[in-house]
């Protein structure tokens, strides 16, 4: 015994006589029934490269299915008209603008949600003109700041304010010849990042045709006038 | 050599050891079910090589058989909730608050043995209940006869850090 607990050799025993004490005591009619259990079953065993193969042969048969269903799957997204190219397939909250060729006025199709700007485009419209409205005021402060110091004039006439609200006007298009195409995550943002709007056309993932729309663009910001 | 004479031969060996088979099912298993299924198992599977295999070394394959299934089961259950009718056998604190202070009056080894790992508890059945020398559970188990001794050490120090205290020693 080595401090307080058994050693290893009374460990050993109990062990031993513990595993003996589970000794199974033989069933002729259990062991019968597993016997000819494990006799009768029609268990062959089955090539050692059975199981790979029928894995590849599996693999191979999904590939060659998909690749059939992707040849015969009919284009979606056909060309439009007078157009070159055709438009990519996008997720449902995308459009895609393409350029194809020189068009009047009036021809432009946008997406669906292009009537009303998205509250994402409001919200930006809206941070612009705060911050303006910012710049103005700690221009005011600063200007005068100086007129009581006696570096700076005191304005004559009032400064024109600054609009608090950003309008829009509309935008006339030019003639863009080149092809061109850009994937917006948003209708609304066409109004806001495309500087020169052409014969644009815009296509929803589905297709379908949409109304047109007349392209507007936010209006330059006035710079505050100092002297 | 006819199909006959191979059943005959095999129904004759396995009902010979059939009692053995079972009791180094029920040791690394624990469970009665659970060592049928075990040794079902093995059987089915040296049947459909029984021509092939040596009878010297029939009942090493069997037990091999018995040990990979095992290990197989345990791979298949773990992480799995069984649910139960009655509560299992007592974890080890309770264990080792309802030791006794007899060894011989001491509750089993069955709870200690089935906490440890599959081929600690292999390597004890093997050696302590069928007697077999450190070479053969070696190559029963197919490690070194150095992780078979080393096995046996760790099974039995988690045996001994059961707090398993003989007689007139407090808890």
């Amino acid at each position: 015994m080595t401090d307080d607990h058994f050693d290893d050799e009374q460990l050993e025993d109990a062990l031993r006589r513990e595993l003996t004490s589970w000794r199974v005591p033989y069933n002729s009619t259990r062991a019968d029934e597993m016997i000819s259990a494990a006799t009768s079953a029609q268990v062959r065993r089955l090539p050692r490269l059975a199981a790979p193969l029928a894995t590849a042969a599996a693999v191979l048969t999904v590939g060659a299915g998909i690749a059939v269903f992707a040849a015969l799957r009919p284009v979606d997204h056909a060309i439009p008209a007078g157009g070159t190219t055709s438009a990519p397939p996008v997720a449902p909250d995308h459009v895609v603008c393409a350029v194809v060729r020189p068009l009047p006025i009036g021809r432009i199709v946008v997406g669906p949600n292009i009537s009303e700007p998205p509250a994402r485009v409001q919200q930006r419209l809206v941070r612009q003109a705060e911050r303006r409205a910012h710049l103005q005021l700690r221009v005011a402060r600063r200007e005068a700041r100086q007129v009581r110091s006696g570096t700076l004039r005191p304005p004559e006439a009032s400064v024109e304010p600054l609009p608090t609200r950003v309008t829009l006007h509309p935008v006339p298009v030019p003639h863009i010849a080149t092809a061109t195409c850009a994937v917006l995550p948003r209708a609304g943002c066409l109004h806001a990042s495309a500087k020169h709007i052409c014969t644009v056309v815009v296509r929803s993932a589905s297709g379908t045709a949409l109304p047109p729309v007349t392209p507007v663009r936010a209006a330059p910001s006035p710079r505050p006038t100092r002297r | 050599v006819d199909d006959a004479t191979v059943r005959r031969d095999f129904e004759e060996f396995a009902r010979d050891h059939w009692a053995t088979l079972m009791s180094i099912a029920v040791a690394v298993s624990g469970s009665r079910p659970e060592a049928e299924d075990l040794v079902q198992t093995a059987l089915t599977n040296a049947f459909v090589r029984w021509r092939k295999i040596r009878r010297d070394c029939a009942l090493a394959y069997l037990r091999r058989c018995i040990l990979n299934a095992n290990v197989s089961r345990w791979r298949r259950h773990r992480g799995i909730e069984l649910s139960v009718a009655e509560p299992p056998e007592p974890t080890f604190p309770e264990y080792r608050r309802r030791a006794t202070t007899d060894i011989d009056e001491r509750e089993s080894l069955l709870p200690t043995l089935r906490a440890l790992p599959v081929r600690q508890r292999a390597v004890l059945v093997l050696r302590y209940l069928c007697d077999l020398p450190d070479d053969e559970i070696a190559e029963t188990l197919g490690i070194s006869v150095g992780t078979v001794r080393s096995q046996a050490c760790r099974g039995l120090a988690a045996l001994r850090a059961a707090d398993l205290r003989p007689q007139g020693v407090p808890t």
